[in-house]
């Protein structure tokens, strides 16, 4: 039987720890493919998701189902890894690199955009178009980026944006275009004959 | 409207988040004028490349990963504090939960019912102490009166 979120959470505060394994189990896979847009690397991506499971493990009995449990989770899984950047940032001799290519671009299949058509050159292209798109990602602003993140990665929209971020659904707007006309400022030589 | 304020709303015209009428004036104002158009176009290819960046994925174990960090975190004083309520939470179940809870009030009511007895006979000895003071006291008085009536007889 397929639970609802809603369902699952209130099966956990009667004591149902199963659910909250299928909690894990549901939403693992978003939260990682969050964490690791925000943060930029396996290691880190790793150590943060299992932080926010940690976090909804002992902070599940404060949701009080006012909002999807999703949109709680997101702000929670935004929450940790705005913390742990600003944690990074106060340790000295730690440079909290978003685009550590070591980490990044290693693995051949990693950052290989989808299409198997095409030839090793196109393929090759690609793959810097994606290393590109992810270091100019990289470079916004951490509210800038995990606004973008919410966006592209979940789809959520600019209400449940508003919400994830506590703001208002103009501030959401403001964010993501000035986010896309950042990224759209550094990608645009890549651009040219694309359009 | 200048092109900059145009500009502006391409983010949100993209992503759907426009009302009909606003939806038709940008749709309007891209037909005639080819640089907003063309940054619309970026927007979208841009758009389109973040898309197809495949996602990234945990390795196999995550949850096993995460009940071992789970068993071994320790308490700190503040969860012990904060989280009582999850400990609670996770180790009865609902039925369990009412059952104790009103077993706890029974408890409490019959500890305030013997306690208000006990206090109650307490009341009840002192009254008794003071009455039985008082009828000594009347007995001496009425001994000292009575004595020297008896001397005076004697």
């Amino acid at each position: 039987m397929q639970y609802s979120d809603e369902e699952l959470v209130e099966r956990y505060g009667a004591g149902d720890g199963e659910s909250f394994r299928m909690l894990v189990e549901r939403y693992q896979d978003r939260v990682y493919h969050i964490v690791y847009g925000i943060v930029g690397n396996k290691d880190e991506a790793e150590d943060l998701s299992q932080e926010v499971f940690l976090r909804v493990y002992r902070f599940l009995h404060r949701f009080k189902g006012k909002s999807r449990f999703y949109t709680w989770l997101y702000r929670l899984t935004v929450n940790v890894c705005l913390s742990a950047r600003r944690k990074r940032k106060n340790e000295p001799g730690k440079i909290f690199s978003l685009a550590d290519s070591s980490k990044y671009g290693n693995d051949p299949g990693e950052i290989e955009l989808a299409d198997e058509s095409l030839s090793p050159l196109k393929v090759l292209q690609n793959r810097e178009m994606a290393e590109t798109i992810k270091s100019a990602i990289n470079s916004l602003s951490e509210v800038l980026k995990s606004t973008f993140v919410l966006r592209e990665f979940e789809e959520l929209s600019y209400e449940e944006l508003a919400r994830v971020f506590r703001c208002s659904r103009g501030t959401i707007k403001s964010r993501l275009s000035r986010a896309r006309e950042q990224l759209r400022r550094k990608i645009e030589p890549y651009l040219d004959g694309t359009v | 409207m200048s092109c900059k304020k145009w500009k502006k709303k391409l983010s949100s015209y993209l992503d759907n988040e426009v009302s009909s009428r606003e939806r038709s004036k940008i749709e309007k104002h891209l037909k005639s004028c080819r640089a907003c158009f063309n940054q619309f176009k970026q927007l979208e290819r841009v758009h389109r490349l973040v898309q197809s960046i495949p996602p990234e994925k945990p390795r196999p174990g995550f949850y096993e990963r995460l009940s071992e960090r789970l068993s071994q975190k320790k308490t700190t004083l503040r969860e012990k504090l904060v989280g009582w309520r999850y400990g609670w939470q996770l180790s009865f179940p609902r039925v369990g939960k009412i059952a104790i809870a009103v077993s706890a009030v029974l408890l409490v009511s019959v500890s305030f019912y013997i306690w208000r007895s006990a206090t109650s006979y307490e009341v009840n000895i002192k009254v008794f102490e003071e009455e039985y003071f008082r009828s000594q006291q009347m007995n001496s008085f009425v001994g000292e009166l009575a004595l020297p009536v008896f001397f005076e007889i004697e």
